[in-house]
């Protein structure tokens, strides 16, 4: 073999590899294609036909640390749901607050004898998991209970939603029922209007697919309804060794045998983050209980089983997809620019696959999530416009749409690029995938400056919120590799909701 | 029952709840005229996409 065929042999090899790194970013579209084209199915495949009427006695735990402003209207409203009051007791832990929580739930119990209880902790600060633990032993103490309800003190529960979660327990397959959390802030900012669509596309669409699927990945910690028997049967408790105890619970329920429904006409509102530093801290959170998760189900992974659906290749897809996002779009990129540096005519074939594929899931779920919700969507109509964000729309418009900004543009202001300038903007256009993470960290850094106000929503706007997810999931593999200290640290809450 | 003053409201009886089920369970089926409409928006961003670019 003599050095230029060496030489090709070396290029040959190499484009593969590069073409494998382009390939990596193609399985979480897939995976995006494959679970949203699953949501029409539910029109087959859902848990109506299996559900009754049923009232079962349901005992609702409210953990509180500081909750003064909130809880005492969270209680009366709890109160009001469409429910059976004989059959209805509420369990407020307090989390050894230091407002004036106490006082309001002591005052709540005195006027709904029999239905609101006071549980104090003396000791707070452990976290969510430790003081829910606090209530559900006391809770299963006797057999009243039939049915738990583990919530947030500030979300509010439509009237009508209990009732339709607890039809699902009906049915003895059943162990757990999540509802629908919807952004409820009445004060919308441009983040909570992205959080507000971004739970379109992940309850009523995604877990949609997940109730076809057959697996749900995460009862929602504000809104979800076990049966006394799946407690009992996940060991009576709420899992306090990780930050993802809500996760644990839907794995360790679903392991067990029993089903977990989501049920998207059952509707909570909720207030989210406000700041993209304090989502941050929440999504942070969440994202390094996922480590734990992954890597504590390590043998549950792409293994099917009889009993539980969470080992189907259809799971593990969805799942690592999620979990693995960052890393695919760096290798993406890296393979779109590698292929471009070697004059390999693939760099353009399989970028403009890749984001024409790209650009028509995106479509599709948005044009999707526009008709689950119309009344949310219409508010905001700015966010589904421009949830991508705008570079990446225009990164699309470029695969989609060859020439119109390269050639067709340019040409509107009498321009043309130069063979340097097309060079530098294709590579602009390649490596953007994992440049607008830094766009998203960038947003947070400035946030809290003078400028930041202005600057950090158009960072978000034009870098994307998933890219804006996608770097706080980046920065929980720093942590995890660094073995940062993984603690409890509660989102901020200021009574923002309104029903 | 307890009494107290809120504004507490019983659920709807047994009939009404399985007509509540069973109209939920139909209201399913407009999923899939609307992810044809999502589907046919796709379709037309592929039908410019052929017709003009391709």
């Amino acid at each position: 073999m003599n050095i230029t065929d060496a030489g090709a042999v070396v290029v040959g090899v190499l484009t593969v590899v590069l073409l494998i790194f382009v390939g990596t970013g193609a399985i979480p579209v897939i995976s995006a294609a494959y679970s949203f084209l699953a949501i029409p199915l539910h029109a087959f495949r859902n848990h109506y036909a299996k559900a009754k009427p049923y009232l079962p006695r349901v005992a609702i735990v409210i953990p509180a640390w500081n909750e003064g402003a909130v809880i005492g209207a969270s209680i009366d409203r709890l109160m009001a749901l469409e429910y059976p009051l004989d059959s209805l007791r509420l369990y407020v832990v307090d989390d050894a607050s230091t407002d004036n929580t106490p006082d309001v739930v002591r005052a709540k119990a005195e006027q709904y004898p029999g239905n609101v209880f006071h549980l104090r902790r003396e000791k707070g600060g452990e976290g969510k998991a430790h003081t829910l633990n606090h209530g559900i032993r006391l809770i299963l103490e006797d057999d009243w209970m039939e049915a738990l309800l583990i919530m947030d003190a500030d979300v509010i529960y439509s009237p009508n939603s209990l009732r339709r979660m607890t039809r699902h327990l009906a049915d003895p397959e059943v162990g757990a029922v999540s509802a629908y959390i919807r952004e409820g802030s009445r004060d919308k900012n441009y983040l909570t209007r992205f959080i507000a669509l971004e739970y379109v596309l992940s309850q009523p669409a995604a877990r949609r697919a997940q109730n076809v699927l057959g697996a749900q990945a995460c009862l929602a910690g504000g809104a979800q309804l076990h049966s006394r028997e799946n407690l009992l049967a996940i060991g009576g408790r709420i899992d306090t060794s990780s930050l993802a105890e809500d996760t644990i619970t839907t794995f360790e329920t679903q392991l067990n045998g029993r089903k977990v429904v989501f049920e998207p006409l059952a509707v909570v509102l909720a207030e989210e983050p406000g700041s993209i530093d304090a989502l941050w801290k929440q999504r942070l959170r969440w994202a390094r209980g996922n480590v734990t998760v992954t890597a504590r189900y390590r043998r549950v992974w792409f293994r099917p089983s009889r009993v539980h659906k969470l080992g189907s290749v259809s799971f593990g897809l969805v799942w690592f997809s999620l979990w693995l996002l960052p890393i695919a779009m760096v290798l993406s990129s890296i393979g779109l620019v590698g292929l471009l540096l070697l004059q390999s005519d693939a760099a353009t074939v399989v970028f403009r696959a890749m984001w024409i594929s790209v650009a028509c899931v995106f479509a599709f779920t948005l044009a999707l999530a526009v008709q689950l919700d119309p009344e949310l969507t219409r508010k905001t109509w700015r966010e589904v416009l421009t949830f991508p964000g705008i570079l990446s729309m225009l990164v699309m418009l470029t695969a989609f749409f060859p020439g119109v900004l390269l050639e067709w543009l340019p040409s509107l202001f009498g321009l043309r690029l130069t063979e340097d300038g097309a060079f530098g903007v294709t590579l602009s256009i390649y490596v953007w995938i994992s440049v607008s993470m830094l766009g998203a960290w960038l947003a947070r850094k400035v946030e809290k400056t003078a400028i930041g106000r202005v600057l950090s929503p158009a960072l978000i706007y034009l870098v994307g919120y998933g890219s804006l997810l996608c770097a706080i999931t980046f920065d929980s593999y720093i942590k995890e590799l660094r073995g940062a200290e993984a603690k409890w640290d509660k989102t901020e809450k200021t009574g923002r909701v309104t029903a | 029952m307890t009494n107290h003053d809120s504004a507490h409201a019983d659920p709807p009886g047994d009939v009404f709840l399985q007509e509540e089920i069973d109209r939920n369970r139909a209201g399913e089926w407009m999923l899939l005229p609307q992810a044809a409409i999502a589907l046919a928006f796709v379709g037309v961003l592929i039908a410019l996409h052929q017709i003009f670019f391709a």
